[in-house]
Parts: C-alpha cells; structure tokens; sequence
C-alpha cells in the first residue's frame, strides 16, 4: 500500500515538473492521468503483494543475487540485451508454442508498446505541439520548453505523429482478431480458454475501436457523435488500467521475472548438483533443491523423511516408481 | 482412516492402478492426440527397475487437493478449477522455473525450456466436463487406467480405492484414485525398499481350475 502511494506520488511529481508545473498540461486529458495514477498505484500494489509470496521472493532473491554473482556478472551483463530482446520484446518463446500466437501477440504487444510511448508522455504534458513562430503550417515538438523536432502539417511525419494511435489501433485489432479466431476455431483454445482471457480481448478490442471512430468521425463523419466518441473511449482507456493490474494482463510485468530464472539457473548449474537418493543420477542443483527445501515448511509442506532424509531427494523418475512400486506392493503384487 | 475420503456410488472417478499396467504405450499415444497439447504427450510411463522388474509404472496427474506445485510456484500460474483439477501451468503467467517439477511428489509436471512453459496432465478436463472417460482411459487396454463410477468399480474390480497418499511427513489427498487392499494411505516410502514380485495369476484362474 505504502509503495503504491509513494510510485503514485513519483509519478505525480514527475508530471508536476515535466509539464512546468501544469504549464503544459492538457486539461482534456486529466481523466487518462487519474487513470493512470490508479494503474501505477494498483500495479505496484499488486506487484508488492505477489512479491511477499515466498517463491517469488526466494525467486526474486537468487535472481539479483545471481546477477550480481562475480564469477557470473560479466556474462550476465553481456547477454541481458540479447535476452532482453529474445524473451521480452521479439517474445520467440511463443513462436516455439504456436507461430499464429507469436504473430497475434506481437501485434498487440507493438500495437501497446507505440500507444504508450505516444500517449503517456502527452497525458503527462511532457511533449506538446507548437506553431513554428507565425508559420501556421509548420509545428514543432516540444520536450517541456527544449524543441525537437519541426514538421510540415501536411507531410508525412505530421501524418504519423497525428495518426500513431490509429497505427497501434489497426495493429491491436489484427492481433485480437487473430486470437479472436483461434478461439472460435481451435478445439485446443476452446478448450482450455478461460473468461478472463475474453475479458482481456474485448478490452483490447474496445479501446481500439473507439479510438479509431475518433478519426472516423473527424475524418469522415464532419465530427459527428464526437464527444460522445470521446467520452466512451476515455471510459474504456480508464476501465482497462484499471483492469491491468488485477487481470490476465498482469502477466506484462511477471514475464522479466524469466530474466531471473534464466541467471538463477546460471548460477544453479556453476554449483554442485542434486543426486537423486534412489537412482544416484543427478537430476537438479543443489542450489534450488536447498531453495525448495527451505520454502516448502514456509507453505505448510512437510516432506522430510527422518532427521536427515527428505522425500525431495527423490528424482521425478524415481518418484513415480516409487509410488507405482508401493501401489503394487500394497495389492500384493504387480501383473 | 486419515484422509481417505471415499467417492460417492454415482460419482465418475479417474481411477489410476500402476499394478496392472502392461507397458503397452496407448495411454501416452492417445495423449498426445489431445487438441490442447498437440503432438505432445502428457502420460508418464517408466520402466521401474528394468534389470530386475518386468514392471512398468504409469503416472497421471494425481490433481491432489492442496497441490504443493501450485503453492511452489512463483508466478502463481498453476490453478485449480471448480472441478479440483489442477490445470496445466497458465501460459501468460508460467516463466519455467521448474520449481513444480522439483516439488510434486509424484513427479507429474515437466517444463519445455524453449516455449518458456511447464505442460501437465490436466486430467482431460474438458472431456470430463461432457462426461467421457480422459484419452488415457479410454484407450487402456488392460484398465490400469480407467474411469467410472465408484459403483462401477465395486461390481466389475477387485481392490480398495484410496486417494490418500504418504511422503514421509506429509500426508496427500487427491483427486484421482489409487487401488489397494486396505484403506488407509500409500505410503510411497514403501517403494524404496525391495521390488515387489509379479503376481503369477493376477485374476486368481487357477483357483477356480481355469489354467
């Protein structure tokens, strides 16, 4: 709780000081920027609560710890770009799943990615527009009061500054309509779907849509329905920061987590390994058998067999034989 | 007896009996057919102790009551639905720790390193959900694995169902049956020890003269 207070704080600050002091700051938009001072106070709440858990801290723990490791450090730092753009950007984890869903998602993944880089900023009156002196056709870019860069109203940087969201609109219905059919299509999707993951396309869905008929009505309709448009498509922008947090979309900031994973299991193997007490064979590390043995009387499991031995000493193969040897010897047999 | 909770007559039950399995391979053929992990199959099916033993030992999920995967896991993606299944790794959520594979104590879940995930028996939810036996089940020739109702099971097999298992201190209840000759808990300590031997007339012929 005090975390997201102090995150939402910060980000106030920052919008104080980024816009001179609500000198730029664009009053149209001060229903986005309470929806986003809820989205960061909800997310870091939320972020803290799953942190607690002892997994995720022990996680969490041996990720930064791994990271840090000086024997490991310099290969860690060298390969976290790389990483960075496998796993969280380019995302081939999902290819390896389903190439349709590798397509769907990075669509909707890049179709968020510029909605964000483009509208947080303005939200926050960090960039605003500007008439280049009396020159009514030529704008320039504002950082606070630095200028960046000037453009022709009619050219074609105007066009994509003026239409960035309607791009990341199109590119987040390509990808909610291909995982739109997949659901109506797949038997597997059918399957295992769950309402949630719905709730997260019609959100997605929504927010792109009546963003779009913003234009459409400019556009096309001579301004037609346009408040209306307006107001709808802020309820749905406020509706779905509120729902990040709490939903399937959560999943944006669990995903880094796979970083830690990925330099604690560095850490895991440059340790000694974990022999299994039946067979011999080496089946993990040490270091997250020892883990595991920690947190599991931390969530009420108990699997220590006397005062040295502990059932988790047991490989998974050895595991299973062991239950199917002890089913067969408890009906006198197997056969 | 601690834990054991008996079925009631008319309730379908997954029933799982590594006793009579003959290591023919259908269940893990007919799993892989499953729409919702094509092509690959989520049946275990060891060799237990190939030089000594003809045995062989299938693994289903046992989709126990308090599942320790689900509590190990750090990005909270293992879930059980209103069934008591307990469903495969939520595919947003999972970042292949491997922390459920090292933590169940039948040694069910495994993680596939390039997609990122863990994949589990989910116990064909969705056939269950429409009252058809799990793929595994269906096709298993000698009912190792079966499905019916509890009632069913009195009159057609031999045996106790038990659902209650123990791994040195800890006691686990779950949701796919096991077969034994006394309620009470399988203790899996019980498999370290020597392997049992084959049952030379398994549905007792030779009492009744039939050889």
């Amino acid at each position: 709780m005090v975390r997201g207070l102090l995150a939402t704080g910060v980000v106030l600050i920052m919008v104080a000081a980024g816009s001179g002091w609500f000198r730029w700051f664009d009053t149209a938009l001060a229903g986005y920027l309470f929806g986003v001072l809820f989205f960061v106070f909800a997310s870091v709440y939320r972020y803290s609560v799953w942190l607690q858990r002892p997994p995720t801290a022990r996680l969490r723990a041996r990720g930064w710890q791994a990271l840090r490791d000086p024997q490991l450090r310099r290969g860690n730092l060298r390969s976290l770009p790389s990483l960075i753009g496998a796993n969280l950007l380019a995302q081939s984890f999902i290819r390896h799943r389903s190439t349709t869903r590798w397509l769907a998602h990075q669509l909707i993944f890049w179709g968020c990615v510029l909605a964000v880089a483009v509208t947080f900023p303005l939200t926050f009156g960090w960039f605003h527009f500007r008439s280049v002196g009396q020159q009514v056709s030529r704008y320039e870019v504002q950082f606070t009061e630095i200028g960046l860069l000037q453009f022709d109203i009619g050219g074609v940087v105007a066009w994509m500054f003026f239409h960035a969201l309607d791009i990341s609109a199109v590119l987040v219905l390509a990808g909610v309509g291909i995982f739109l059919l997949r659901r109506l299509r797949e038997p597997g999707a059918i399957a295992t779907q769950r309402a949630s993951d719905n709730l997260a396309l019609a959100g997605l869905f929504a927010v792109s849509i009546t963003g779009l008929m913003l234009t459409v009505s400019h556009q096309f309709l001579e301004g037609a329905f346009y408040s209306f448009l307006n107001v709808l498509h802020a309820l749905t922008v406020v509706l779905g920061l509120m729902y990040i947090p709490f939903g399937k979309l959560f999943h944006i900031f669990q995903r880094p987590g796979n970083l830690g994973v990925t330099f604690y299991s560095r850490a895991a193997e440059a340790g000694p390994g974990q022999t299994c007490a039946r067979c011999g064979q080496e089946f993990a590390s040490q270091l997250q058998m020892g883990d595991l043995k920690e947190i599991l009387p931390q969530l009420g499991y108990h699997y220590e067999t006397d005062a040295q031995g502990n059932y988790q000493d047991l490989c998974p193969n050895c595991r299973r034989a062991g239950v199917a040897l002890a089913q067969s010897t408890a009906v006198g047999g197997f056969g | 007896m601690m834990g054991t909770k008996l079925p009631g007559s008319d309730e379908l039950i997954f029933v799982i009996d590594q006793s009579r399995c003959i290591g023919c391979g259908a269940c893990v053929t007919a799993c892989a057919e499953c729409d919702t992990h094509k092509g690959t199959s989520m049946m275990h099916l060891d060799y237990v102790d190939r030089s000594q033993s003809t045995q062989t030992a299938p693994m289903v999920c046992m989709h126990c009551d308090d599942p320790t995967c689900a509590s190990v896991c750090p990005a909270d993606a293992i879930k059980q639905g209103d069934d008591l299944l307990v469903q495969s790794a939520d595919q947003s959520r999972c970042i292949a720790c491997s922390n459920c594979v090292y933590a169940c104590p039948f040694g069910v879940p495994e993680v596939y390193p390039e997609r990122n995930m863990m994949m589990k028996c989910d116990g064909c939810y969705d056939r269950r959900s429409e009252g058809k036996a799990p793929m595994c089940a269906s096709v298993c020739p000698s009912e190792a694995l079966w499905f019916g109702t509890a009632d069913e099971f009195d009159r057609t097999r031999a045996g106790t169902l038990a659902n209650s298992f123990q791994f040195g201190g800890q006691h686990v209840t779950t949701n796919v049956y096991t077969v034994t000759h006394e309620l009470g808990p399988v203790d899996a300590l019980l498999g370290r020890g020597e392997t049992p031997q084959a049952v030379t007339d398994p549905f007792g012929l030779e009492e009744v003269g039939v050889s």
